[in-house]
């Protein structure tokens, strides 16, 4: 048994994409507390496909791929905001709007370049074997600085969350700590691209808490539950990719969701079968 | 004490006392867009009076309250509080909110939000939550009956419960202004005796409470005075000289019947008063 746990680990890549995915399932889980608490999951959605264009002119110019990533996505949060408050659309139509238009330009880009179909599937899913050391320092790094800021700002981010009017009623500047909140979102999909790509990340920023949402009752321990499920995920799934050989960011992201319909069946207190049960 | 303001004739909103009056509401008008939702609106309250603002739905009772805590800007005219403009003074004024207003599935726990009146007072600059902090917190749960709840997440509660964490929240604020919507709206007798109790207190301590309502007959029989508002300003004083007969026809138009003494109006299908 210990062996068979160990084996991955005679592999450097596999050390790497073990310590990626960790941290990956941390910072997404965190981050994803907000995604789920302020109803952002389409927002997260649309940020995690609008790094394609970024990365695809980042690869073309031969720059950074993730400093690219991260341009993406601040342009589309900030560009949402803008345009459904220039526009008077609703926030999702914007994003809507905007979603595909980088989607289509990303794809548009990347078809230029001859190795097409490698390069989009390594971005579309990820590639965690493929985690180099910088990258694993790159993802370490960015994020540190995510939950550095989530818990010196959790104050501001709880109320202008749970009460706008309260929080402009006693002058916290709404509108800078929103715009903050998707900066931060931003740097959490850029950090994790490498590991579940982009199609993933949209899911590991909303299963995880989606679950810990079910079973808690308080943010701070809905994060760290949140956090839980997410390093859970991460290693079953990286075991899985291992020994099955399939994809590991599917693998990952499907392990968090077989947890969230546990969660979901089970839980003493929003559980469906224990409502059925109690009913009887 | 503002000259301009000085200088202006304010007909029957003169000011009492020495001190200036705790808050000045003075030519106050908020449009959105082509829609005026308040047109010069003129009101003055003395320190520790219980005010009820009473208009028909659609009067903008809710948008005076936020003009008051500085949620709407830009607006025309001034508001004044201890004779200073808005935003001068930094949390003195507490809001609280509609229970439609807020998101009952948040995972807050009641402890968590009556902590977030302290936001202002300690939060902000030191971060961290003192034992004053934490007593003051506590006295505003145990005030409002809601101390054996502290652990409680707010969507576990009724909906008097829910009325009173956010009025503990208000009180852990210290304010010398208390702002409350429609607190009256569907709750139990116990929470209706707790906040008259509150009220008793407040007054016993000069705070200063507006509270939106509909309720005519509330607002002659238990407050100091009344602000009758349809959109523009109709009367503010005494209830007896502002519920005329004259003056509730301009709020509530042909909404309103008088039978001998008692006055009813007609809520449930408000029309557009000309």
């Amino acid at each position: 048994m210990i062996n068979w746990l160990l084996a991955p680990f005679a592999y450097e890549f596999m050390q790497r994409g073990f310590f990626a995915s960790l941290i990956v399932g941390t910072i997404c889980a965190t981050m994803g507390c907000y995604v789920v608490i302020r109803s952002m999951a389409f927002m997260g959605d649309a940020m995690a496909h609008a790094i394609l264009p970024g990365v695809a002119i980042a690869y073309i110019l031969n720059g950074s791929l993730a400093f690219g990533a991260l341009i993406a996505s601040i342009i589309i949060a900030l560009g949402i905001g803008q345009l459904s408050k220039i526009a008077r659309l609703k926030e999702d139509t914007a994003i809507g709007i905007l979603f595909s238009a980088f989607l289509a330009l990303g794809i548009l880009i990347i078809s230029t370049i001859r190795t097409y179909a490698i390069d989009l599937s390594h971005i579309l899913f990820g590639n965690i074997l493929g985690v180099s050391r910088n990258d694993l320092i790159f993802t370490s790094v960015t994020g540190c600085i995510v939950l550095l800021f989530l818990f010196i700002f959790y104050k501001e981010f709880l109320i202008i969350s749970f009460d706008r009017v309260y929080a402009k009623a006693v002058k916290i500047p709404v509108e800078f700590y929103r715009h903050f909140m998707l900066v931060l979102m931003a740097l959490t999909i850029v950090a994790s691209i490498q590991t579940v790509g982009v199609v993933m990340v949209a899911a590991m920023l909303v299963t995880p808490a989606a679950s810990a949402y079910i079973i808690t009752r308080r943010l701070p321990s809905m994060m760290a539950v949140s956090c839980l499920i997410g390093i859970l995920s991460s290693t079953i799934g990286l075991y899985i990719s291992f020994y099955a050989n399939v994809a590991s960011g599917a693998a990952i992201v499907l392990t968090a969701t077989i947890i969230f319909l546990a969660v979901f069946l089970f839980s003493p207190k929003r559980g469906i079968i224990w409502r059925k049960l109690k009913r009887i | 004490m503002n000259e301009k303001l000085k200088n202006h004739n304010l007909k029957g909103y003169e000011l009492k006392g020495i001190e200036p009056a705790r808050l000045d509401v003075y030519r106050l008008s908020v449009s959105y867009g082509n829609y005026n939702a308040l047109d010069n609106i003129t009101f003055s309250i003395n320190h520790g009076e219980r005010v009820a603002v009473i208009g028909p739905n659609g009067a903008g009772k809710s948008t005076l309250f936020k003009a008051l805590i500085g949620l709407i800007s830009p607006f025309k005219g001034k508001i004044l509080i201890h004779g200073q403009p808005l935003g001068y003074h930094f949390d003195c004024v507490a809001y609280i909110p509609q229970r439609e207003e807020v998101d009952w599935m948040f995972p807050v726990t009641v402890r968590d939000v009556v902590q977030m009146g302290r936001y202002s007072k300690s939060l902000r600059f030191k971060r961290r939550f003192k034992q004053d902090d934490s007593s003051e917190v506590d006295d505003a749960m145990k005030q409002m009956d809601i101390y054996s709840l502290a652990d409680r997440p707010i969507g576990d509660l009724s909906g008097g419960q829910q009325q009173r964490v956010f009025i503990a929240r208000a009180l852990a604020q210290r304010p010398h202004i208390f702002l409350m919507d429609e607190p009256f709206n569907g709750i139990d007798v116990i929470t209706g005796d707790i906040i008259w109790d509150l009220l008793d207190k407040l007054k016993q301590e000069s705070v200063t409470v507006l509270i939106a309502t509909h309720d005519l007959n509330l607002a002659s029989q238990r407050f100091d005075s009344v602000i009758l508002i349809n959109k523009e300003m109709i009367s503010a004083g005494q209830s007896s000289k502002v519920f005329t007969k004259e003056n509730l026809l301009k709020a509530y138009g042909q909404q309103i019947m008088h039978i001998g003494n008692s006055i009813i109006t007609d809520q449930c299908c408000p029309r557009e008063i000309k």
